[in-house]
């Protein structure tokens, strides 16, 4: 019996749940079933896999090109994007795009989601990023097996730190659990990462709905194999590996805890000015005269809330100005200002201005943005400031009579999302929701019912508008169904709203649209949005044309957008800080996309020996270094440099001067088609030789054959 | 007329008080009056070049370094405790000249200076004068050296201080110079107020007003500060010289991060390890919740220090067992630990591992931690491991509640000597009625804070190494004020404890011992203990005072406590063997124009030319 309560707003169907996969998920999907889940082994490398710590030779160097095959869809264009910024912001690792560099990564959807483990290939490396491996979290995850980082439960003390629990893994599948010795796993100095995104989650490959990893520290369960983003290990473990010195250098972070409030000064000193404030000691700080606050109704605790820090803020009791040093951003044209304010009266405005010189005064005022009273409390603002050079300076500015109180200042590299809305008192909006939730589950007896028939069980985001001129809403559900009720939802809709807009074009197709729940925490390295995203496509029906009712007659998302341990519990992730939540979105139109690469010139491209090369910024289908393509077409070593399988690929030919091939005294020297060997001093030239190359090739794979043999 | 009060235990003029020199005081009685205070510039080169842009003006490391055979014994056992500083803070390294192209040469040239950055082919040198004989300016010097300019040299300096030119002395005014970006780089860190490189607030003034204002008014007496590197300091190092990894050689766990730092324990079940959040008053690291036991303590180790305020405990006997250590740096490895606990005891043992990754195989050493009240707790213990790789267990055995937090491992020894005064407040509070009262009754006239029993606090008996006794007083409050800046002191005294033990030395000098109030911060790179040190010699007043006791020294220093406890820990280092012997003395004398300490291939240092310059025929350094 369904029961549809009143005040249901909507049908019972009236979203598509795009469900986030697993790379476990998308290999048994594209029937993929390698070693170590995702990690693929090269062909000609027999089995020896080599260390990446005690390797350099296997790493990168940067920034690192990489080229995507035009057979790569939008939603995999869009999550690339999204994963270069997380490497960009949090490691020093880089990608470029591939303009015949000798060494580059190209990715294919090649079925399922996998790499290679650190820089093995010679030319050209794939990576697959298949059929469901379109999410951020897993192209950072094979670009990390790439860089040459390996699962972290394979880490060879990884006993001490998780139980495997053998009877729960399917047969057959049991591979996917292997140790590994140092000489191939390298932790790099770093603790065991429970929750890096290079660890399987708790039910990985497991036969029935128990766990195959347990966590010897509880708290971890539902945090092994968190799909999110980077964790700090991870970042640190990157960086270890490639000697990075400065991995915050596009990031400036101001929590305000040190006494020299990150370099920001007042602009006069006076009676009104920008205190230091101690919510730990309930005191000013930064002046040695005691200063009553008594009489001031500041905030009891500091934006960062609840995240674990010292609880410091600023305030000024009437207008005064706080200026910076000079910012010196260079890596994105986007730089993403947030700020936490705390005030009921007055103006807040934040303004960029160019600088006299490096380290100069304040010149010419080029943007700013204003920020409305918030009624005391702690209100989250963003704003995108495109710098018209390099170096500015920002000057923080109150005007009022009041009380005002800032926090949690940072400057980020990269765009801001452009939409946003917050949903405040999380937790009142999220009992009412549960109180309903459970009195329709009584009087439904036992019947089947729908949550999203429940009116308090959802909250709908203003009107948005799209870079293309469409509205949209974003729908937020405290409880998805029955089955997964300890998640929320989030589900994007068309609204009408901009129906009588004539230049907008319909169906609203190829548009990368990507929620995100915005982890509040100030410190970016620690900071882990949930996050989500679907590209709207012409197999989805009527749904994306211009919406006849109120909304598009289906929300897109996902029902298990975010796990209730994440939302209140998980201490990776501060998502209802100050009782808030933080919704954020972002839509990209993709319909234009440019596909062309110069992999398209390479195709077909495959056998033995084969990569894509350039010469002349043209591309071909070449031989892989460092062989040549020989008389026959085939690719083959060098005249004079004997084929070793058993060597690494990018040394798989050897030198036949270095293997003794030429008596003591003589000496070996390379000619056209071989080598040739003289006496000590001689000067033997090209001509002597008669031999072809291949013939010389046969006479020392002989005596290589034969040196084996003697060893 | 003085007072003696009832009780006092000592006479007025039991203490010799030896200051800290600061390096602005230092070259003035030295008769050094440089441009920018301690900044020597090469007459060759005429323009001063940027470090920041400029690799060129960079070190190779390890940067070889030769003390000369003149410098004093207490120069040297403050060249060791900077080096420590180095070592632990950053990437930067130095080793004993054995011939390399370039080094730095340590000399007493009188005052304390350096140049800025490498200038000097194959010689550079660095002068260590009298009164320079601290680690911090020491440190200073070297920063110098690295490449680094005074911090209120910096282009942007006045955003962040005032420059009070009236305050200044006539003529000084060149030490105030501001330099542009060219010469003097910050690498893209915020202004330091507590650098090492930070003239103090009253440098160069004629009266007793303050040179340089701070824009931050908390600043004006940190400004100057010669404890150690400040975080700045040491990151700004650490990206000159592109440090990727500058806390290899520490292991510092607050027990603030869910993982614990890579702790585990050995045995799960009812009595185990458990993280507990002193903010949220719950355990936390589970999925249920758990209700914590009765009695486990209100605040964590790190007390009012900025952090999060967590800690584990264990109610009843259970183990927690570390990740292995890869440790390599030093021989002695100083382990520290906050425990809380009044029943049982805990062990922390040192394990081989089975490999780099493995699992606990012989136990190798071990130290025991008695039963307290139920107050958090320092403890340090000097581990010497057998090899580079180690884990530890941390046992608790007993019935009760133990907690323990802010466990560290630092490669650089322990200082030997240590005592904790308890109930910091109080005995300030009594000390200071103390005075008031003692200065009430004097009616005005002269007192002698000294005399005044609740003033003072003295150790237990302590024994250095080489087996002589000795005693640290600490007196609340100093009979001087400095810029009205109050301070307590600390004194050494021998003790007579050891006077029946026939084989000790008399008279005791030679003897480097230092002191230092432990700075409690849990993170090695904000910690920045106060310290002190001195060399006992025959000269010392009264004559006799390092004859069989009884008699003492003195520093100035104000403290930071925590948990109401001060630490303070000392070192005594017997230096009357020292080596002084270096290959410089091969060289001696070498002046002139482009000569330098040079290196033969047979290890023989001579006087030779500095690079590229060579000898030409009439004995003069010239082009090739
Ligand atoms: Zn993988
Ligand atoms: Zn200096």
């Amino acid at each position: 019996m369904k029961v549809f309560l009143l005040g249901a707003a909507f049908g019972a169907n009236n979203v598509v749940d795009v469900d986030d996969i697993t790379i476990e998920e998308a290999n048994e999907r594209a029937g993929i079933d390698l070693r170590d889940g995702d990690i693929m082994r090269s062909a000609y490398a027999s089995g020896n896999l080599r260390s990446t710590l005690n390797d350099e030779y296997y790493r990168w160097k940067l920034p690192i090109p990489v080229e995507l095959s035009s057979a790569m869809n939008l939603k995999a264009r869009g999550e690339y994007l999204e994963s270069l910024i997380e490497y960009e912001l949090r490691t020093c690792v880089s990608f470029k795009p591939w303009e015949g560099e000798d060494d580059f990564i190209s990715i294919y959807p090649l079925g399922g989601c996998w790499s290679y483990v650190g820089h093995v290939y010679p030319s050209q490396q794939n990576v697959s990023i298949g059929s469901g491996c379109e999410w951020s979290v897993t192209i950072e995850h094979e670009l990390m097996h790439a860089l040459g980082i390996y699962h972290e439960q394979s880490r060879p003390d990884r006993d001490d730190y998780i139980f495997l629990d053998l009877e729960q893994v399917q047969e057959g599948k049991e591979h996917n659990f292997n140790k590994y010795d140092l000489e191939y796993v390298s932790p790099v100095d770093t603790p065991y990462a429970y929750d890096s995104i290079m660890h399987y989650s708790a039910y990985s490959f497991n036969v029935a709905d128990k766990p195959t990893l347990v966590p010897r520290i509880e708290y971890f369960t539902p945090v092994l194999g968190q799909r999110k983003t980077f964790s700090p290990l991870d970042a640190e473990r990157i960086n270890k590996l490639y000697y990075c010195d400065n991995p915050l250098r596009k990031t400036f972070n101001c929590n305000f805890n040190e006494f020299n409030i990150c370099g920001f000064v007042n602009e006069h000193l006076g009676e009104d000015k920008w205190t230091h404030y101690d919510v730990a000691s309930q005191s000013v700080i930064g002046q040695i005269e005691d200063i009553s606050t008594e009489d001031l109704e500041l905030p009891d605790l500091d934006a960062s809330g609840d995240v674990i820090d010292s609880g410091r803020f600023l305030y000024t009791d009437g207008a005064s100005s706080l200026v910076s040093r000079v910012f010196n951003h260079y890596a994105s044209e986007d730089q993403c200002v947030v700020i936490w304010s705390n005030f009921k009266e007055g103006n807040l405005s934040v303004e960029f201005w160019s600088a006299t010189e490096d380290y100069g005064e304040l010149d010419q005022q080029q943007d700013s943005f204003k920020i409305e009273a918030s009624g005391g409390k702690w209100r989250y603002n963003q704003y995108n400031f495109k710098p018209k050079q390099s170096k500015f300076k920002v000057r923080i500015n109150y005007e009022g009579k009041d009380l005002a109180a800032i926090d949690d200042f940072s400057i980020q590299e990269a765009p801001c999302r452009p939409y946003g809305f917050v949903i405040e008192n999380v937790r009142e909006k999220f009992d009412a929701a549960k109180r309903a939730v459970e009195a329709a589950e009584m009087a439904a007896n036992g019947g089947e019912i729908d949550y999203l028939e429940i009116a308090e069980n959802s909250f709908w985001s203003d009107v948005m508008f799209a870079p293309t001129g469409h509205a949209f809403k974003i729908r937020w559900v405290w409880f998805a169904k029955q089955t997964r009720k300890t998640y929320s939802s989030a589900y994007l809709y068309l609204s009408n709203a901009s129906n009588d807009n004539e230049e907008l074009f319909w169906p609203f197709m190829d548009q990368f649209f990507k929620i995100f729940a915005r982890d509040q925490n100030p410190n970016v390295l620690e900071r882990m949005d949930n996050q989500w995203s679907y590209v709207t496509r012409i197999e989805d029906g009527n749904n994306w044309e211009m919406p006849t009712g109120e909304t598009s007659p289906k929300g897109y998302g996902r029902e298990g957008f975010i796990s209730h341990f994440d939302l209140f519990t998980n201490q990776h992730g501060y998502y209802t800080k100050h009782d808030t939540l933080i919704v954020q979105a972002s839509i990209e139109d993709m319909r234009e996309t440019d596909r062309s690469t110069p992999l398209d010139d390479c195709e077909p491209c495959y056998g033995n020996g084969r990569a894509c090369k350039m010469s002349g910024g043209k591309s071909y289908c070449g031989c892989r270094d460092p062989l040549v393509e020989k008389e026959n077409g085939e690719c083959d070593c060098a005249p004079g440099y004997l084929y070793v399988p058993t060597n690494p690929l990018r040394e798989i030919c050897v030198d036949v001067c270095d293997l003794d091939f030429c008596a003591a005294g003589e000496t070996c020297s390379h000619v056209d088609g071989g080598v040739i060997c003289g006496e000590q001093g001689s000067t033997t030239t090209a001509s002597t030789t008669t031999s072809t190359s291949s013939a010389v090739t046969e006479i020392l794979s002989a005596a290589y054959l034969l040196l084996s043999l003697i060893i | 007329m003085k007072v003696f009060l009832l009780g006092a235990a000592f006479g007025a003029n039991n203490v010799v008080d030896i200051d800290d020199v600061t390096i602005e005081s230092a070259n003035k009685q030295a008769g050094i009056d440089l441009r920018d205070g301690d900044i020597m510039r090469s007459p060759h080169a005429s323009s001063m070049r940027s470090t920041l842009n400029d690799d060129y003006y960079r070190w190779n490391l390890p940067i070889p370094v030769e003390m000369s055979s003149q410098m004093n014994l207490k120069a040297r056992g403050e060249y060791l405790e900077a080096m420590v500083e180095y070592e632990l803070r950053t990437c930067v390294s130095f080793k004993p000249w054995e011939g390399e192209d370039d080094f730095i040469s340590i000399y007493p040239l009188g005052g304390c200076w350096s140049y800025v950055g490498h200038v000097y082919p194959s010689q550079q040198n660095v002068s260590i004068g009298n009164g320079c004989e601290w680690s911090v300016t020491i440190e200073h010097e070297l920063m110098h050296a690295l490449g680094i300019y005074h911090e209120q040299s910096r282009p942007d300096r006045d955003d962040y201080i005032f420059l009070d030119l009236e305050q200044v002395e006539d003529g000084k005014e060149h030490n105030f110079n501001k330099y542009d970006l060219e010469f003097v780089s910050p690498v893209d860190t915020p202004y330091a107020y507590d650098s090492i490189m930070h003239y103090g607030a009253y440098s160069f003034n004629v009266a007793d007003k303050p040179t340089l204002v701070p824009r931050i008014e908390f600043f004006t007496p940190i400004l100057g500060q010669r404890k150690t590197f400040s975080p700045l300091d040491a990151e700004r190092i650490n990206k000159l010289y592109y440090c990727d990894n500058p806390l290899r050689k520490t292991f510092n766990c607050n027990f603030n991060e869910f993982n614990i730092c890579g702790f585990v324990n050995e045995k799960l079940g009812v009595d185990k390890w458990t993280q507990y959040d002193v903010e949220s008053k719950s355990v936390i690291g589970q999925i249920d919740a758990i209700m914590p036991p009765a009695g486990v303590p209100l605040i964590d180790a790190s007390a009012d220090i900025i952090d999060s305020g967590r800690y584990v405990y264990t109610q009843g006997k259970s183990s927690l067992v570390s990740r292995v250590y890869n440790h390599y740096a030093s021989e002695d490895q100083c382990v520290v630990m906050w425990t809380n606990f009044d029943q049982g005891k805990i062990d922390v043992e040192f394990w081989s591992a089975t490999d780099d990754y493995g699992e606990l195989d012989k136990l190798q050493d071990s130290f025991t931690i008695e039963a307290g009240d139920k107050k958090w707790r320092y403890n340090q213990y000097n581990y010497r491991p057998e090899q580079s790789k180690f884990k530890v267990r941390i046992t608790y055995s007993g019935t009760g509640i133990a907690a323990i937090d802010d466990f560290s491992i630092q490669e650089a020894p322990c200082r030997p000597h240590w005592f904790t005064i308890e109930d910091v407040q109080q005995k300030m509070d009594a000390a200071k009625a103390a005075v008031d009262a003692a200065e009430q009754a004097a009616n005005g006239e002269e007192i002698d804070y000294l005399d005044i029993a609740e003033n003072s606090h003295w150790s237990d008996v302590m024994y250095a190494k080489s087996g002589h006794s000795f005693k640290i007083r600490w007196v609340w409050i100093a009979n001087r004020k400095i810029y009205g800046e109050t301070y307590s002191s600390a004194y050494l005294y021998l003790s007579n404890d050891s006077n029946n033990n026939g084989e000790l030395f008399w008279p005791f000098i030679d003897q480097f011992f230092k002191i230092f109030a432990r700075d409690q911060n849990p993170n090695v790179l904000e910690r920045m203990d106060n310290q002190w040190s001195y060399v006992s010699r025959t000269q010392d007043e009264p004559a006799g005072n390092w004859e069989k006791p009884v008699d003492e020294i003195s520093p100035k220093g104000y403290v930071k406590t925590k948990h109401d406890t001060l630490i303070i820990q000392a070192q005594v280092e017997d230096m009357r063997k020292t080596d002084k012997s270096t290959p410089l003395d091969g060289c001696e004398p070498c002046y002139g124009s482009g000569r330098a300490c040079r290196m033969n291939q047979a290890g023989e240092s001579y006087c030779g030319c500095m690079e590229p310059l060579v000898l030409d025929a009439n004995g003069q350094c010239d082009c090739a």
